[in-house]
């Protein structure tokens, strides 16, 4: 599924935020989020995938109808939803 | 920060129920209560609800289909834009009330099923003859294309039944089976028996566990059982977790909370420590600042074991089960199976 080096403490949130949603929304979206993140990290030059790069995702390439809930779940794990606008 | 929205919240309807269930959280009686929201309120509220920003909405109850206004209620939660499901018992669900259903925009049902057969089902339903009533509510449902779940209640003794309530659904095409863990809350109380043992549920969940592996077209999910999680986690590959398991437990006062009848906000139907009263504050507010739903929110006050748990962001401990046993939204949660070493991820 993951095509370079995530953060490991990073991929782990994405799990557990990922889990709550159901199997049909959140194969969809996973799929485009992972893939996102590690466009954004390449941009960066970076070769591990860190939070800025799965909030971006997040943010720019979740489908309209899951942003916000993707968000949400991304910011209960603790990740700073906030701080990478 | 910036509160999270609920995904979903649950709106006990009315408290007025057709059955007499030993384990209803509701108290639910065959009238509603004095201080019934009425349908003014009720669609008020609803509003409030979308506006908090959640997603989903319960309607439940007692059964909500003994409410006059339902269908009106179900039409209103739609027009502000929420996914509307119901919790019933099936067994009021003629065709016209299906039909019925369907014209207000009720998305899908979650019907309770408490035994694979007409004596344990009845027995702990409290009505002779409800088993017929509710299998054929199923029917109707399944006829009028109204995509539903299967809901069955664990408890000592009885739970080993669930096996064969999940063939059934399964032939019935329900798209999911959602398991409640029996807390002594509510009528509960008086019926402490049913609970199960630590190795029950413990057992259980390896069955369910695997169940799901097994499986790809249903969904398995628990309430009030959030050790699932953690045991899901140590057992199953990384990818099949990904692609078919989902957790939903203990969202209370997280991602989840519940409103009764009569106005009062807990942070979950089982976990029944006052958050609010819609009469009195409105939703968003009850939501955003209340004094319970900071402490639940916050997996780091946990004390004891679900402390020192690595899992407690995912799992908690049953919240509701700890607090009906010790008052407390923080202890940690004694029916907890897992070993010291364990809690490591």
């Amino acid at each position: 599924m993951r095509n370079m080096p995530w953060d490991q403490v990073l991929w782990q949130r994405l799990k557990d935020a990922i889990s709550l949603m159901p199997p049909f929304v959140r194969q969809r979206a996973l799929k485009t989020i992972i893939e996102a993140s590690e466009a954004f990290a390449r941009e960066r030059g970076s070769e591990v995938v860190q939070e800025e790069d799965l909030v971006k995702a997040a943010k720019t390439k979740t489908p309209a109808l899951t942003r916000q809930r993707m968000l949400d779940a991304l910011a209960e794990m603790g990740i700073r939803v906030e701080a990478a606008e | 920060m910036k509160t999270a929205a609920p995904t979903l919240v649950s709106f006990a309807v009315t408290r007025e129920c057709n059955l007499k269930c030993k384990h209803c959280y509701s108290q639910s009686v065959d009238s509603p209560h004095p201080r019934e929201l009425n349908t003014a309120e009720a669609k008020r509220l609803i509003s409030q609800i979308a506006e908090a920003g959640a997603h989903l909405i319960i309607l439940d109850g007692g059964e909500p289909l003994m409410r006059p206004d339902i269908f009106d209620l179900v039409h209103h939660s739609r027009s502000v834009g929420l996914t509307t499901v119901m919790g019933t018992n099936g067994a009021l669900i003629t065709t016209e009330v299906a039909a019925k259903l369907v014209e207000a925009g009720i998305q899908a049902l979650a019907i309770s099923l408490d035994g694979a057969n007409k004596e344990t089902h009845d027995a702990f339903r409290g009505v002779e003859g409800v088993w017929e009533e509710t299998l054929q509510g199923i029917e109707n449902v399944r006829q009028a294309g109204i995509p539903f779940q299967i809901a069955p209640t664990l408890r000592h003794g009885r739970w080993e039944q669930w096996g064969a309530i999940a063939d059934k659904a399964k032939e019935w095409g329900a798209t999911a089976v959602e398991v409640f863990d029996y807390v002594p809350v509510g009528r509960g109380e008086e019926n402490p028996e049913f609970e199960m043992t630590v190795e029950e549920r413990r057992t259980f969940v390896g069955e369910y566990i695997a169940r799901q592996r097994a499986e790809d077209e249903m969904i398995y999910r628990c309430v009030a059982l959030p050790q699932f999680w953690v045991e899901v986690e140590k057992t199953v590959p990384e990818d099949e977790v990904l692609m078919k398991f989902v957790r939903s437990c203990c969202a209370a006062g997280t991602r989840y909370c519940c409103v009764l009848y009569e106005g009062t906000v807990y942070p979950c139907m089982v976990l029944q420590e006052k958050a609010g009263d819609v009469r009195e504050q409105s939703f968003v507010d009850i939501w955003q600042n209340s004094e319970a739903f900071r402490i639940l929110r916050d997996r780091d006050r946990l004390e004891g074991k679900c402390g020192r748990c690595d899992y407690r962001y995912v799992c908690g401990g049953a919240r509701c089960r700890v607090y009906a046993k010790t008052g407390s939204l923080t202890a940690e949660d004694d029916a907890c199976w897992f070993g010291e070493e364990e809690l490591k991820r």
